[in-house]
């Protein structure tokens, strides 16, 4: 996924945490009317930050501000492979990727899940390029765990994330999610041996800063 | 030129000003709302497997039932149990239907010979293989041989 656009939910918007390049002299005055506007302004983006709302528009890349998180994108991946699967009225492993293009660490602490009747497709191989037939978005009735009837449903991970800054070790960060997939006892036949492209997420709780990254493939999940 | 006394004050809230304006990227909480499309990848295991060990007992030399059991299946749900009257090799169809156990006793059986094969269900829709066939189980009046 992409992540742009941001769209405030709260307080002002802080461009920059950057100092003007001007150098020309200032005076007294100049100076202290300057700092306490800084200090003002400077405030007022530490409050904005702390909540965002991210709008979608895909492939595009955030703004280079100081609260802006861009591009955290959560990819399927086939290996490593989902060494508890799932079967009718059982649940399953999740294995994805997390990137990180940013240039500080993300923490993923919550996802937020679409509804449960929100099925994800099925696919012959761990590709998901071909589609199982009889096993769409519409039919499979496989879901996230513990998803409900209401869209964005918010789960926290048992164990916070820490996906690395840009370029560097743990990132991309691989987490298998234990237990997290469920299909229900009416699933069809046509869904035996198959692989799911999960439904989207709708949303992940994250933060930014100085943090320990996760090592690379990790295991976590939500159990409510 | 003479520091006044206002410049330190006004460079430490210059510094603070900046700290604090750096502080989202270091200390913030985001709600993220991600792009349609993103995937995570989940496996589901194949169709059940045929139940190993399937066997058939009479009940006793004198009553005209058969004992089927068989080991059981993983997440099975129920079992269905087939039968034949021919050959072991000969069609089966289904005589018991939504068994939970790993055992299953037949009710009284006309003259002839039997064969029994079981299959498990996973869920309500997922039939596994049907196992092999047991041994034949040879029905008369009010008796019963297991060779």
């Amino acid at each position: 996924m992409s992540v742009t656009g941001l769209v405030r939910t709260s307080g002002s918007l802080h461009a920059s945490g950057k100092r003007s390049g001007s150098r020309a002299r200032w005076t007294r005055k100049t100076k202290v009317v300057s700092a306490v506007a800084g200090a003002l302004l400077a405030g007022g983006g530490a409050y904005a930050a702390t909540n965002w709302a991210v709008g979608l528009a895909g492939g595009s890349s955030g703004e280079a501000q100081s609260a802006t998180v861009s591009n955290l994108t959560i990819s399927a991946v086939a290996t490593p492979a989902a060494a508890n699967v799932m079967y009718p009225g059982g649940n399953g492993d999740v294995v994805l990727t997390i990137s990180n293009p940013n240039s500080f660490p993300v923490t993923v602490t919550g996802v937020n899940l679409p509804t449960n009747t929100t099925y994800a497709a099925g696919y012959t191989t761990s590709g998901l390029s071909t589609a199982q037939t009889g096993c769409s978005s519409s039919t499979s009735d496989v879901i996230w765990n513990y998803s409900t009837t209401t869209s964005g449903s918010s789960h926290n991970l048992t164990t916070a994330v820490t996906v690395a800054p840009s370029g560097q070790p743990g990132n991309p960060l691989t987490v298998t999610l234990t237990n997290d997939a469920s299909m229900t006892v009416a699933a069809p036949s046509a869904c035996e041996n198959t692989f799911f492209s999960m439904p989207a997420l709708t949303g992940v709780t994250a933060s930014g800063g100085a943090a320990t990254a996760t090592t690379s493939p990790a295991t976590d999940s939500w159990t409510s | 030129m003479a520091p006044t006394p206002l410049a330190p004050l006004s460079a430490a809230i210059l510094v603070a000003a900046f700290l604090i304006s750096v502080a989202p990227a270091s200390a913030s909480s985001w709600a993220l709302a991600l792009k349609t499309g993103s995937t995570a990848e989940a496996q589901a295991q194949p169709a059940p497997p045929a139940p190993a060990s399937a066997s058939a007992a009479c009940v006793s030399s004198t009553v005209a039932k058969v004992t089927v059991t068989w080991s059981a299946v993983v997440h099975a749900t129920t079992y269905t149990i087939y039968k034949s009257t021919t050959t072991s090799t000969g069609s089966y169809s289904s005589t018991a239907t939504g068994v939970t156990t790993t055992t299953w006793t037949s009710g009284t059986l006309t003259t002839g010979n039997y064969y029994f094969k079981v299959a498990a269900y996973v869920g309500s829709k997922w039939l596994g293989a049907q196992s092999a066939a047991t041994a034949e189980s040879t029905i008369a009046t009010n008796s019963c041989v297991q060779p």
